[in-house]
């Protein structure tokens, strides 16, 4: 089993805060991003272009040579089987809710390392199958695309292989698999007659590893020593799977039948045409569900009853439509998502607020004081999440800003350390009381990184709502951003996320957050050039997220992949 | 849901109408099983998982041997059934936990049933975390055990995946371990219920048409294990072997799918919303009721049963009665740590306010496990046993107590003593015994003279022959 990380970019991330901090504090903590000294700026000359210059792309992968990463065999997330049924048979019930999940790796489900085998797992594929193909069967003439009775049996069971098949595996069957599906289909009608033969037949496509697994066997490219390109095929999945999270659409079928994808120009192409299309929200939708957790909300456990999962549903909506509107339909930029005084709620949500406005049953967009609401860390949703079922938790939050945004890892308190909250005191703030709690060793060195970035946020309750006060008593949310690269005292969240939106360290964060989704795997020494690339098209766009989106198209990580007959890994 | 009061095997003999067949036909409509009338009864294994450790001087008896007295937390089992099926196994160290450093939970989770130190260790970005190190004893003795048409073992879960979701959230692992391996416990009763019992027939009707589309439906695997087979081209090695691993599977669902014994078919299970806090107690009813439909109707025999996860965060005060007042947050791993070690002498009074949340969250606990344990007793076996006579059920928890995160002196309890295999009902003293010699001893007393070492050698002796009736 490879390690996570290489061991010489182990050691290279590895950055004491002792340093910075002076060596009394005692905390190690671990920076996932780049050197957080160093900004995008400081590394060797990155390509003159963003991505969003169609040259752009060309110049970055020429930069980048041809280091070929390695490129694991990815299997459909539960997330993807269910948009694939939906787009490939019209299935709209989501029918692979109910298989077992995926064992998260980095925070993300469609790591290829966490697509556990097991005999469930195998299972639900097999009894899906069977019960989507009885579903889908039952109109045979709107499924078959030809009368039987007109083309008789044979021949119409024999276009819709054709048919079928290729939209299921994503490619053209060849002639063997062809003359396979036939000879099985004529076995089946003879002992169970033609429309069980056809049942079967749908029940074998979505059985088989060339629709379960996404094979990129790759093509040889004189080009590239060492390394395969994708065919033209292989891309259009590895397109549509990132932006859509599901089969590729017509155009995309076509591109790939004309061998229209084998330039980085005519990827970025599609997947320019791909993020602004009606399905290109899944996948900003899917990333801030998993990167924020906002997938545990309906089911997070409070004690107000206010909190129902009709509510944890809606703040998931919310945050979703937010960065949707921002990223896709705004512009794009992370110091919008950061800071805007705006956001997205129904009648419901904005009761749930305690703001009146919105009448309807639609999200609408709903101003808001910029004293007390910016950007995505002042919504409900993240703020009840990083909270206990009665108290909010400065420390859930401090974590989350660190983890999620800046890259810092903490170290888990030792395991002889008592971490039990301090009883709520009415004379007392929760902010004084863990201030006490954590003042001395062990925990001192640590939460000296981890209380600031977290009482920014001792405005927002457990249920994620703005508070004046806290049970009568006044809110400091005041603090000391340390050990990032945009370190600075604030006054409030507002102050917070507005240092945030400007921090190279966390641009350098979110292009690895968005590194490890995209490509299904974590970063390698080999990928050293692809982060760069993706850190400069943000950095260089102005921390445009949508620049980076498209920059993930065009980097040696997603335009190659390694020969596996060349000796394995680089 | 019902099940059958004293459901015989040789009910599953007649059909629904309650007609006892002619023989020809049972021999082809049971195949196998119906020659089990004759073979011993079926040896079986329960693995019940729960959170965050216990209360030791709640839990552990205070006094060894036969006659020990009941401490508080399995007062729940002082009943006639139950009491002569006890067995407390203390002082049992999770050895293999010592070689690794880090979270506690994560460490005594993955070692929990691996009896390995864990792997994939990341400590760059969770702190000191990983995956089970190897494959679990439920998943090794379920291997070794399995039978053609029936299902190797089951997997049910209580909100196992409510939390976390990672590492914290499994406790069986599959050959090898890590996180490709890890085997997801299934939170949702129906999806359980669909497992079992959706090839046993509810009629002589509805067996001929089960018949046919399991007939179809491998044919259908057959083709698609062959498609597995005729991929070809620049595939890694790591990916050639997750498509071996895959068909291996698939070919090994084509020799089990079968049609499935008349029996005591069980409604199908309706619980919404299964990962609410409050529909915990639930879901839990659901699972335990199919888990014994499943075992009188000899579908499976190796289960696990996995309440919550690695430092949950489930709150017991919907449902548990008592003053919940005194620990803020009344959520599980939350109380664990107000609790003091039972080492400790003074205790504060927040302290002990937790601690007797913690023995009520425990007492619960050893209500559901005597509740699922009756449910047995009410199954026939034949020849005047009850399924619970034939079978094991030993409860884990990852710490043996959640202020320290101790791995000595688990507090294992065993119910049931798999046909006599295991000595009868007492509170061993095991110190200085690992938990892999206690799964060696499980692979024993399963019937598997062969079973001499489990998890990290280092770690295992053999079988501890204290516990068992035949060395």
């Amino acid at each position: 089993m490879r390690s996570f990380l290489q061991p010489t970019a182990r050691r290279a991330l590895h950055w004491l805060l002792l340093g910075v901090l002076g060596s009394t504090l005692g905390c190690t903590a671990t920076i996932g991003g780049e050197d957080p000294s160093g900004s995008g700026s400081s590394g060797p000359p990155g390509p003159g272009d963003n991505a969003g210059n169609a040259n752009g792309g060309a110049t970055l992968v020429q930069n980048c040579g041809s280091s070929a990463p390695e490129a694991p065999m990815r299997r459909l997330t539960r997330w993807e089987y269910n948009n694939t049924l939906h787009d490939l048979l019209g299935v709209t019930d989501r029918p692979a809710d109910g298989f077992p999940a995926e064992a998260a790796q980095f925070g993300f489900d469609n790591n290829a390392q966490g697509a556990v085998l097991s005999p469930l797992v195998v299972e639900s594929y097999e009894s899906a199958a069977s019960s989507l193909a009885l579903r889908v069967t039952q109109n045979l003439p709107g499924l078959l695309g030809c009368d039987p009775a007109v083309t008789g049996e044979d021949a119409c069971a024999s276009s819709f292989v054709g048919t079928f098949a290729k939209r299921a595996f994503r490619r053209p069957l060849r002639a063997a698999e062809q003359t396979r599906f036939e000879a099985f289909y004529q076995t089946s009608k003879a002992a169970y007659g033609f429309a069980d033969a056809i049942r079967m037949l749908v029940q074998a496509v979505l059985q088989s590893p060339n629709f379960l697994y996404r094979l990129e066997m790759g093509v040889e490219d004189a080009a590239l020593p060492g390394a395969l390109r994708l065919s033209s095929a292989e891309m259009a999945s590895r397109l549509s799977y990132l932006f859509t999270g599901s089969m590729p659409d017509v155009e995309l079928l076509g591109a790939a039948e004309g061998d229209l994808l084998s330039k980085p120009t005519q990827i970025l192409a599609q997947a320019q045409r791909l993020l602004e299309s009606e399905a290109g929200g899944r996948m900003v939708k899917n990333f801030v569900r998993q990167w924020a957790v906002l997938n545990e909300l309906r089911d997070l456990d409070k004690v107000d009853a206010k909190f129902t999962p009709e509510v944890g549903d809606l703040l998931e909506l919310e945050t979703e439509t937010f960065v949707d509107q921002i990223v896709r339909k705004g512009d794009g930029k992370l110091s919008t998502l950061m800071t805007a005084p705006y956001s997205f709620m129904n009648q419901e949500l904005a009761a749930f607020y305690g703001l009146s406005g919105p009448t309807s049953a639609e999200l609408v967009r709903v101003e808001l004081d910029p004293t007390r609401y910016a950007g995505i860390l002042s919504q409900a949703g993240l703020m009840a999440n990083l909270a206990h079922p009665s108290q909010p938790s400065a420390v859930r939050r401090g974590k989350f800003v660190l983890e999620k945004l800046l890259c810092i890892a903490l170290p888990p308190p030792p395991n002889d350390v008592d971490t039990t909250l301090p009883k709520p005191d009415p004379t007392a703030t929760a902010r004084a009381q863990l201030t006490q709690k954590t003042s001395v060793q062990p925990c001192l060195g640590c939460h000296t990184i981890l209380n600031p970035p977290g009482f920014a946020f001792e405005h927002f309750d457990e249920l994620g709502r703005y508070r004046a006060d806290e049970h009568g008593l006044a809110i400091d949310s005041s603090g000391v951003l340390t050990g990032t690269d945009v370190d600075r005292p604030f006054a409030s969240h507002v102050e917070l996320s507005s240092a945030l939106s400007e921090s190279a360290q966390v641009r350098s964060c979110l292009a690895l957050n968005w590194f490890r989704y995209a490509y299904g795997r974590d970063r390698s020494d080999a990928d050293a050039c692809s982060l760069q690339g993706l850190e400069s098209a943000f950095t260089e766009s102005g921390g445009n997220v949508k620049s980076l989106l498209l920059a993930l198209t065009q980097t040696p990580a997603f335009l190659y992949r390694n020969d596996p007959s060349q000796g394995g890994a680089p | 849901m019902i099940i059958r009061p004293r459901l015989s095997r040789r009910t599953l003999l007649r059909g629904a109408s309650g007609a006892v067949l002619g023989l020809p036909f049972l021999e082809s409509l049971l195949g196998r099983q119906a020659s089990a009338q004759a073979a011993p009864a079926p040896k079986r294994l329960v693995i019940m998982y729960t959170s965050n450790g216990t209360v030791m001087k709640n839990w552990k008896p205070s006094a060894f041997g036969p006659d020990f007295p009941l401490s508080p937390i399995l007062a729940p089992f002082d009943t006639p059934v139950l009491r002569p099926k006890l067995s407390v196994l203390s002082g049992v160290e999770m050895a293999s936990a010592r070689k690794v450093s880090g979270n506690g939970h994560s460490v005594g989770m993955t070692n929990l049933l691996t009896g390995r130190p864990f792997k994939e260790v990341e400590s760059t970005e969770f702190g000191d975390v990983g995956w089970g190190g190897g494959i679990s004893i439920d998943q090794e003795i379920a291997r070794q055990t399995k039978l053609e048409g029936k299902l190797p073992s089951i997997e049910l879960g209580v909100q196992s995946q409510r939390e976390y979701r990672n590492f914290y959230s499994y406790i069986s692992y599959a050959e090898g371990g890590g996180s490709e391996s890890a085997v997801a416990s299934d939170d949702n009763p129906k999806n359980a219920y669909l497992r079992l019992f959706s090839n046993v027939p509810d009629s002589v009707d509805a067996r001929a048409e089960l018949e046919r589309a399991i007939n179809q439906r491998r044919s259908v695997i057959d083709f698609v294990a062959e498609d597995f087979s005729a991929l070809q081209g620049r595939l890694g090695k790591a990916d050639q072997e997750r498509l071996d691993q895959h068909v291996t599977l698939l070919r090994d669902l084509e020799g089990r799918l079968g049609i499935g014994p008349f029996c005591g078919k069980p409604t199908e299970p309706n619980v919404a919303e299964v990962q609410q806090n409050g529909n915990f107690p639930i879901v839990g009813k659901a699972q335990m009721d199919l888990l014994s439909a499943a075992f009188a109707c000899d579908l499976t025999r190796v289960a696990t049963l996995q309440w919550a996860t690695a430092q949950a965060g489930t709150r017991f005060e919907d449902w548990v009665p008592g003053d919940w007042s005194g620990v803020p947050e009344n959520y599980h791993h939350g109380i664990s740590h107000a609790a003091a070690p039972s080492s400790q002498g003074n205790l504060s009074g927040d302290q002990s306010s937790a601690m007797d949340a913690l023995t009520r969250i425990n007492t619960w606990f050893s209500e559901q496990l005597a509740y699922l344990a009756t449910q047995l007793s009410k199954i026939d076996d034949g020849d005047g046993q009850t399924a619970l006579d034939n079978t094991a059920i030993l409860w884990v928890t990852e710490v043996s107590e959640g202020p320290d995160h101790k791995f000595t002196n688990m507090p294992y309890v065993l119910l049931g003593d798999l046909g006599g295999a295991f000595k009868s009902a007492q509170h061993f003293n095991l110190e200085g015994q690992t938990h892999n010699n206690l799964f060696v001893s499980l692979g024993r007393a399963m019937g598997l003279s062969g079973f001499q070492t489990f998890g990290d050698p280092e770690f295992c002796t053999g079988a501890i022959d204290s516990i068992l009736t035949q060395v």
